[in-house]
């Protein structure tokens, strides 16, 4: 790759192997992602999707290859990306406020023991008014549905001014609607420069609509964009099971092995 | 009357030294307890409790001063279990008890070679908060001191780490520094608690009234400051019953406590069942 290509990625995986103990998790996977891109991880479960945003996020550290975001190290380009954990990493019964939630994104910006100040307050106010949730501010966020979970944190990542922003399984619980109102809400985000990165089950309603998805089981089964990835024979091969697809036409297409 | 009764113990100055070291104490379970109540760390504080009682007795038989040998044990637990937490080849829970129960049995047996343990021993289990000397008073003020300021400085940063613990470590956070910050405020705030209810009531102190607060309120900081208000009627009026009926003190104020939370569960049930009922009257009557 050119310094151009690597200018322009906001993730750049490269031949990246990961193992935890003696199990492979993820076999020389290469990826590359623009900026301003919605990009899909979809694959079997234990395919290695998470282990793939864990490593982006430097949590997890490869055992070869290369991970750079914005030509930087994962570590290094801390600030600019912003995580959105699975629902059920997440302690819903803590006593929180939406407001508090997003301030928290602005703490990526501060030193040890800093607190955040008057300032940064006003600006997670603004965030939260971008995602339309306003009204909830002082609202518990452990009492608000899943698809307004999802907007305090997508507040909570434009409070860190993240460019990246990296979400586990973000539809998982929401129902049509409200996956609808989520990717209504990714186009207006990728429009303002934001990349995004999701895995998701859901091949229909999500990963149909971006720009580039990975079939990912352990090594990269498919990658492109999804005419080309959302194919029934293709996704019989990445999950290894028959795969009925519904078309945008109605029409259901099915594998038969 | 009453004035006489709510006054007249305090003319004693060890009923003073009590009233002024449960009432930090209450102070201190109030921003810990509240913590403990929300993240279920109640067996762990237990653990710890009984862990420093090992360290008390070793104190003893060294000669040293009874909270540095017994905050040594606590602090050494509460490291410790931040890091069991994080190997799985046995239930975290089985693990622990099986650490605190062998240690406390060390601590007894130790206790029992050594000459005059007997009241030592039973001050210990149950506390003896008429017993606070004014050094004592010192390391619980300190206590206070040092773990207030802690938590202001890193209030938000725990809270982050509490509420989403993989988004934290992600935005760079700290994690593990920040789960063991909290551990060893608790093993503080259980030591400093020890003397005033003992090693067995210790944890009734530290949650009851956080879990007293927690059934009327959503909010963090309302939580600590009602876990406070009911830490503090119940340490004043247990030391007063106990001071007017004879009953010993440590276990009048966690009596109290606990009515306190029992009263608590009926109203808000009552709250609860009222809204319900003018819910559905309201409901009823649109319907009309």
């Amino acid at each position: 790759m050119n310094d151009d290509q690597q200018m322009n990625s906001a993730i750049n995986v490269d031949s990246l192997t990961v193992a935890y103990g003696s199990k492979v998790v993820l076999d020389k996977v290469s990826w590359i992602v623009n900026q301003c891109t919605l990009a899909a991880v979809i694959g079997p479960n234990g395919g290695g999707k998470s282990t793939l945003l864990k490593t982006l996020l430097g949590m997890v550290h490869p055992n070869r290859g290369e991970v750079t975001l914005f030509g930087k190290s994962p570590i290094w380009a801390r600030r600019k990306i912003a995580y959105l954990p699975q629902a059920e990493e997440v302690d819903w019964l803590f006593p929180i406020t939406s407001l508090e939630v997003v301030l928290q994104g602005r703490l990526v910006h501060l030193k040890w023991f800093q607190k955040t100040s008057k300032d940064d307050g006003l600006f997670a106010r603004s965030c939260l008014e971008q995602v339309g949730m306003s009204h909830v501010a002082n609202q518990p966020v452990g009492e608000l549905s899943g698809g307004q979970r999802q907007r305090v944190f997508i507040a909570r990542a434009l409070a860190q001014q993240a460019r990246l922003i990296v979400m586990d399984e973000p539809a998982t619980g929401l129902d049509a609607a409200a996956q609808h109102d989520l990717l209504d809400l990714f186009w207006s985000l990728k429009s303002q420069g934001h990349t995004i990165v999701i895995t998701t089950h859901d091949l229909n309603c999500l990963a149909e609509h971006f720009d580039s998805v990975l079939g990912l089981n352990g090594h990269v089964v498919v990658s492109g964009v999804p005419s080309k990835v959302l194919d029934a024979d293709i996704l019989t091969k990445l999950f290894a099971r028959h795969f009925p697809i519904m078309k945008p036409t109605g029409e259901v297409s099915f594998h038969d092995r | 009357m009453i004035v006489e009764w709510l006054f007249e113990p305090f003319q004693y100055m060890f009923m003073t030294r009590a009233l002024v070291g449960t009432s930090l104490v209450a102070v201190l379970s109030a921003v810990i307890g509240t913590f403990i109540v929300l993240k279920g760390l109640a067996f762990i504080g237990d653990a710890i409790a009984h862990t420093s009682f090992s360290g008390i007795a070793v104190a003893l038989l060294l000669g040293i001063n009874l909270y540095i040998g017994s905050m040594i044990f606590a602090l050494i637990t509460a490291v410790g279990v931040t890091f069991l937490n994080r190997s799985a080849k046995i239930r975290n829970d089985t693990a622990l008890a099986i650490l605190f129960t062998g240690a406390f049995a060390f601590g007894v047996i130790l206790m029992t070679t050594m000459p005059n343990f007997a009241g030592d021993l039973s001050a210990l289990l149950l506390g003896s908060v008429l017993g606070i000397r004014l050094l004592e008073l010192y390391w619980i003020a300190g206590a206070v001191i040092v773990i207030g300021a802690l938590m202001i400085l890193a209030f938000q940063q725990l809270v982050f780490v509490s509420f989403d613990p993989v988004g934290a470590e992600a935005a760079g956070l700290p994690v593990v520094g920040l789960q063991m910050l909290l551990m060893i405020m608790v093993g503080i705030s259980v030591v400093v608690s020890l003397q005033a209810v003992g090693v067995i009531l210790v944890m009734a102190l530290l949650i009851t009234p956080a879990a007293t607060a927690s059934l009327f309120t959503k909010r963090l900081s309302h939580m600590m400051m009602l876990a406070g208000v009911f830490g503090l009627l119940a340490t004043w009026f247990g030391l007063l019953i106990s001071y007017h009926v004879g009953a010993p003190p440590g276990a009048t104020v966690v009596l109290v406590a606990t009515l306190e939370f029992a009263i608590g569960m009926f109203v808000s049930k009552l709250k609860t069942s009222i809204w319900v009922t003018r819910h559905s009257t309201q409901r009823s009557h649109g319907g009309n």
